[in-house]
């Protein structure tokens, strides 16, 4: 009965006109920016974060999560006709989608990506509603110590994770980490590294820092080449709802993508990517017919698009219940509601069920927008595709400028911002990933309270984070991880060099 | 990538080093109190120690590619680009938002992207007018007025 009425509860925030108005601007925003050249989910919600500095919290997450999941369903669009993925969750999407376009049937493709996306999306969000509340629950039992150990379970996954080196992502993580102590020490009121600076006073804020990396590390990056702009498929768009014959083929991956989808998405770092990927070699690996896929099987399509939006709802579950993110973007969101004033974590859904109640249903409502949208609206969304780089880039620049400015109205941290753009350039060339550094940084100044909090317990016993079962658990895991990627890595290259050099 | 993968490991290395020091004066406490300086500490270590992994793989990888990082990259946009942005930064206070934006846009169309003058100066006047209506009308954010205020 609980659920029944938080549920009506969620609804009737949901169905708001002011919440209804703002998810379906989010999803269209999020769709059209997913569409638009070089935005990824991350760059979209980061430019649109200043957007909902005025509304109230409810709301503004409401449109930011309809700008990420209307991202996800934008960088779909752009693998199947331009062969270009959105974000990085759509790469598989490309294998067949772009194989469909190429034989004429960019339509089904697009349509199964859409339905496949709204009932993977519904079963995330009725997971979200099942698993949160007593994940919660039990969080409740979490200490300082478990918290520390969660936190940089968190970190060394996504740094497992992420595409290039682990030990680069963790130098990224590292210095995540140290930006977030800059500022005020909030214990002893102490200032650190902040060189008689008033901007830094506050701390590093997230705004500029996912601004510059995101916004106008990527201009730069693209900028420093000559712009080529993208070939489209240029037939016309039929048949949007698949035939009886691509459901068939494509029912149970829909059924695994959703389900590899949400308990993938849960994890901490890029549950999204590897659940597209896990479901494509799934559905592969399953097919009475594996030689189809890479030349346009409709399952290929409809796994990975489910599993990648099935891990959306699943990544707010460690956002709502824990305060932890699990991605970059969730990152981001956890920065929009404490920058509301509203603090995430196991207390969030006893707290403010409105909040939490109110967002999860206007996923399902979001959802249902993003059908609508994607479907009959599809003719926009090519047409966007057209809108030449050269006019975008200088409007996402501005939307960078703008942004950081209107977080404090403070010059600064548009210097702050414009010195990350370049940060985040130079990494990118370096092959450094941006994501745990955006990830460390948010959970800085959570990680520094519980580790300093954990020690006074302890009475300075570094040991009392293996004493505690769960946090030994996290730890464990994370030293895994850790020596894994890293050692081998280093051992398997001393031990490749006599040989090499004997071949030498 | 096995190159910029031991300059820039150097590069960490000494930024690690940088902020444990200076971690240093800020007063570490012990670990039974720990103090302001104390988290940064660890920072500084735990990029140091990485900073030397990725540097020992750099080291004994043998047989990689060698890419060429900097090879086609037009320096002169990418400079003029920043170097137009900081312009901004310094300018739009004084100045104003409505002003600066359609320089801004005007710069970067006309200049960076060669844009046809109609299509630049279009684009600067949508821009800029546009994007104050969005943010300052309908959003209340404060946009800086300049001389126009």
């Amino acid at each position: 009965m609980d659920l029944l009425n938080n549920l009506l509860m969620g609804f009737g925030v949901a169905l708001s006109p002011t919440n209804i108005f703002f998810c379906f601007v989010g999803c269209l925003a999020g769709t059209l920016i997913g569409v638009l050249p070089g935005l990824g989910p991350t760059a979209s919600v980061s430019l649109l974060l200043p957007i909902t500095f005025s509304m109230n919290p409810i709301t503004a997450i409401i449109m930011l999560g309809g700008i990420y999941y209307g991202a996800m369903y934008g960088g779909s669009t752009t693998s199947i006709l331009v062969n270009i993925p959105g974000e990085a969750a759509s790469v598989v999407t490309c294998i067949d989608g772009y194989q469909m376009a190429r034989r004429g049937r960019a339509g089904p493709a697009l349509g199964m990506c859409a339905i496949g996306s709204f009932i993977a999306g519904t079963f995330s969000v009725i997971g979200l509603m099942i698993l949160a509340p007593p994940l919660a629950e039990m969080s409740l039992r979490f200490g300082p110590p478990e918290y520390l150990s969660l936190m940089v379970l968190g970190l060394a996954l996504l740094s497992f994770l992420t595409s290039g080196s682990t030990s680069k992502a963790m130098i990224m993580a590292g210095f995540g980490l140290f930006l977030g102590t800059v500022g005020l020490d909030n214990l002893t009121g102490t200032t650190r590294f902040t060189y008689g600076t008033i901007t830094l006073m506050d701390g590093v804020d997230l705004v500029p820092v996912v601004m510059g990396m995101f916004g106008i590390g990527e201009v730069l990056y693209n900028l420093e080449q000559s712009i080529r702009e993208r070939e489209i498929y240029n037939a016309k768009i039929e048949n949007l709802f698949p035939s009886l014959r691509d459901w068939m083929e494509a029912k149970w991956a829909l059924v695994r993508g959703s389900v590899i989808g949400f308990f993938l998405g849960i994890l901490p770092g890029g549950g999204a990517i590897i659940a597209s990927f896990a479901s494509y070699a799934i559905e592969k690996r399953l097919s009475k017919t594996p030689e189809q896929f890479g030349k346009g099987a409709i399952a290929g399509v409809a796994g990975p698009e489910s599993a990648n939006n099935s891990a959306t709802g699943g990544a707010f579950i460690p956002m709502m219940t824990l305060g932890i993110p699990a991605n970059p973007v969730m990152a981001i969101l956890l920065g929009a509601l404490i920058i509301h004033g509203i603090q995430p974590g196991p207390f969030l859904i006893k707290e403010h069920p409105d909040l939490f109640w109110g967002v999860v249903t206007s996923m399902y409502v979001g959802n249902f927008i993003l059908l609508i949208l994607n479907l009959p609206l599809i003719g926009i969304w090519v047409r966007a595709l057209r809108v030449r780089y050269t006019i975008l880039f200088p409007l996402i620049l501005l939307f960078c400028l703008i942004g950081s400015y209107s977080l404090k109205n403070n010059v600064g941290d548009m210097i702050l911002m414009l010195i990350f753009g370049v940060f985040g350039y130079l990494i990118r060339k370096y092959r450094y990933d941006a994501p745990p550094l955006v990830l460390a940084l948010v959970l800085g100044p959570m990680v520094e309270s519980a580790l300093r909090r954990s020690l006074l317990l302890s009475d300075g016993s570094p040991f009392i984070f293996f004493q505690r079962p769960i946090s030994a658990v996290f730890l464990g895991v994370t030293m895994l991880l850790v020596f894994t990627s890293v050692l081998p890595a280093v051992k398997r290259k001393k031990g490749r060099i006599p040989s090499e050099e004997g071949v030498d | 990538m096995r190159k910029q993968d031991l300059g820039s490991s150097i590069v960490w290395f000494g930024i690690g080093l940088f902020i444990a020091l200076s971690s240093l004066s800020l007063n570490l406490g012990s670990l039974g109190s720990p103090e302001s300086g104390f988290m940064p500490f660890l920072t500084g270590l735990v990029i140091c120690l990485f900073a030397v992994v990725t540097f020992l793989q750099a080291l004994f990888e043998k047989g990689a590619k060698e890419e060429k990082v900097w090879t086609g990259v037009r320096w002169q946009k990418l400079v003029a680009v920043i170097l137009i942005l900081l312009a901004y930064i310094l300018l739009v206070k004084p100045v104003g938002y409505l002003i600066c934006t359609f320089f801004l846009i005007l710069a970067l169309t006309r200049m960076i992207a060669s844009e046809s003058w109609v299509s630049s100066l279009t684009s600067s006047v949508l821009g800029s007018s546009l994007s104050y209506v969005l943010f300052n009308v309908f959003l209340k954010a404060y946009l800086p007025k300049g001389i126009l205020g």
